[in-house]
């Protein structure tokens, strides 16, 4: 089963007409298509995050998680083209398998803990770094690091689909977001889990466990290098939001209408 | 193209006069078989998957060509013989050209502008107790390259045969004599986060043959290489601009003529120079 994300970030004067663009023509649009391959089509609308935790390429308004049973072919086959949107916003999107492929902290615990706050993350290794070694460094050497975070709940990671895994459905030739807008090629989701904002800010800003750098955060041959963390230049090769633990919309079993 | 000017630093080097030569073109032959308007068939294009074909003994129906593949990759084959070129001659370039911008753009003046390599790519090249192989797999440069379609940033990683995903057991004299080839990503200068850094895979088949060597270059364009597999990462309707095909092709056919016209002499001149001079 494969999951595709979408993660949106919205100037805060187009959320009305994008609020209803989405959840009136599109994600109606995908449930009504293309329902008998979902298995979940749901979206979780990000936090309002104070001014510290949106310095790590924070997008403002969504992430859509979509269950695949099967892929569908791409194309047309049988369908309209989408509604295009009343305006274009960025997006970061990637596919990963249903389950993550790592699950480093917090498995053993219960849910009835605490409910937590997730800070999900889309992530890739910097130009120059092999995806071999970028792995090796995240998953023997950091990873064990992020896991003594104070305050940390979960952690746990997936590895994008590297090969292109394309989506159905058909824009406009005329209507197609803009790619100057569009980030694909990512290598990593993570999501790290904390019980508030302001456990986050103990964990991440305030008293961090000492990492170790990658090689590219170090050596000014990689052009894209972080010295600091989370190693990944923010807006480039990292960007990231703050969700609940349940969706706002489950978009295949909604049956709540727009329109005011 | 234009042509870099070096620095009065790189005009002191005692191999700036190679940078001045005049270039050599490519044999007509060779011109011949690489049109902007003139793709090979995509049935005579080696896929990547089949890469230890190239171990097999004569040559494929076609040896010198490009075209777009019906996936939307691109793929480049080209048949550079050089006579007077061995094998440790080209060992040697494949880590010498990488220490130093006007090393690089003496390979080919008007599209070689700039070279970069790690703090830890650089100790290996000037470690004099390592073989070339040690020096060249494993390590990723960084080239500022004008291929035909503008100045690119290039990132090439070098990549030992078998993570190329050749065949081992057949990986020996005659059947070859050296390979430099690894994957890619390249994007143009100065390009937005949002920018596909688009991705490929080269290699460089070398062979021995009467008085020199020959040279069979495939590039498969668009293809990632991930656990010693060829990855298509071109999505469904997609295509490599074949601009950027026939660009490289051709760039390819010229870098190297150059390169074979220069090398026996400045090998002989460097081999046994201070590597960091």
């Amino acid at each position: 089963m494969l999951k595709s994300i979408v993660m949106m970030d919205l100037p805060i004067d187009d959320i009305a007409p994008m609020e209803r663009w989405y959840y009136e023509a599109h994600s109606t649009e995908i449930s009504r298509r293309y329902g008998p391959f979902l298995q979940r089509h749901e979206s979780y609308v990000a936090l309002d995050a104070p001014e510290d935790a949106r310095q790590f390429g924070f997008y403002n308004w969504r992430v859509t998680e979509t269950f695949w049973r099967e892929m569908p072919e791409a194309g047309a086959r049988g369908a309209y083209c989408f509604t295009p949107a009343p305006v274009w916003n960025p997006i970061a999107t990637c596919t990963v398998k249903g389950q993550p492929d790592n699950d480093f902290f917090g498995w053993d615990g219960f849910s009835t803990d605490g409910a937590s706050i997730r800070w999900y993350i889309l992530l890739r290794y910097p130009l120059g770094v092999r995806l071999k070694d970028g792995e090796d460094w995240f998953v023997n050497v950091h990873a064990p690091e992020v896991c003594r975070q104070p305050g940390l709940t979960r952690f746990f990671s997936f590895k994008c689909e590297q090969e292109a895994i394309p989506l159905p459905g058909m824009w406009h030739p005329d209507a197609t977001p803009p790619q100057d807008m569009t980030m694909v090629q990512w290598d990593r989701v993570v999501e790290l889990w904390y019980p508030s904002f302001s456990a986050w800010r103990t964990a991440v800003i305030d008293e961090p466990p000492e990492y170790t750098p990658p090689e590219w955060a170090t050596d000014d041959f990689y052009k894209d290098g972080h010295a600091t963390y989370p190693f990944f230049k923010p807006g480039v090769d990292f960007v990231s939001t703050f969700l609940l633990e349940r969706p706002a919309d489950e978009f295949l079993r909604d049956t709540r209408y727009y329109r005011p | 193209m234009a042509v870099r000017i070096l620095t009065p630093e790189e005009e002191a080097k005692p191999y700036a006069k190679y940078y001045h030569r005049a270039i050599t073109p490519p044999d007509a032959d060779m011109v011949a078989l690489i049109q902007p308007d003139a793709p090979m068939d995509p049935a005579l294009a080696l896929p990547p998957e089949h890469i230890s074909d190239l171990l097999d003994p004569g040559y494929h129906e076609l040896e010198t060509g490009w075209c777009n593949m019906p996936n939307g990759s691109g793929y480049i084959a080209v048949h550079n013989r050089m006579p007077g070129v061995t094998t440790e001659m080209l060992d040697w370039w494949f880590w010498w050209h990488s220490m130093a911008d006007m090393r690089y753009g003496i390979w080919y003046p008007p599209g070689h502008y700039g070279i970069s390599i790690s703090k830890k790519s650089r100790a290996k090249l000037a470690d004099p107790t390592l073989l070339a192989n040690e020096k060249i797999y494993g390590r990723t440069d960084h080239v500022v390259e004008d291929v035909g379609t503008g100045a690119e940033d290039i990132y090439i990683s070098f990549c030992a045969p078998e993570e190329m995903g050749f065949d081992m057991s057949r990986f020996h004299a005659p059947n070859v004599a050296a390979v430099y080839g690894g994957f890619g990503f390249d994007q143009a200068q100065g390009a937005k986060p949002t920018d596909i850094r688009a991705p490929a895979i080269m290699c460089h088949f070398i062979r021995e043959i009467d008085g020199g060597i020959e040279f069979r270059s495939r590039f498969w364009m668009g293809y990632k290489l991930i656990d010693r597999k060829p990855v298509l990462a071109i999505p469904p309707g997609e295509s490599v601009p074949v601009e950027a095909v026939y660009g490289l092709a051709n760039h390819n056919v010229h870098e190297y003529c150059n390169l074979k016209s220069l090398l026996p002499e400045i090998w002989a001149e460097f081999k046994d120079a201070d590597p960091a001079m």
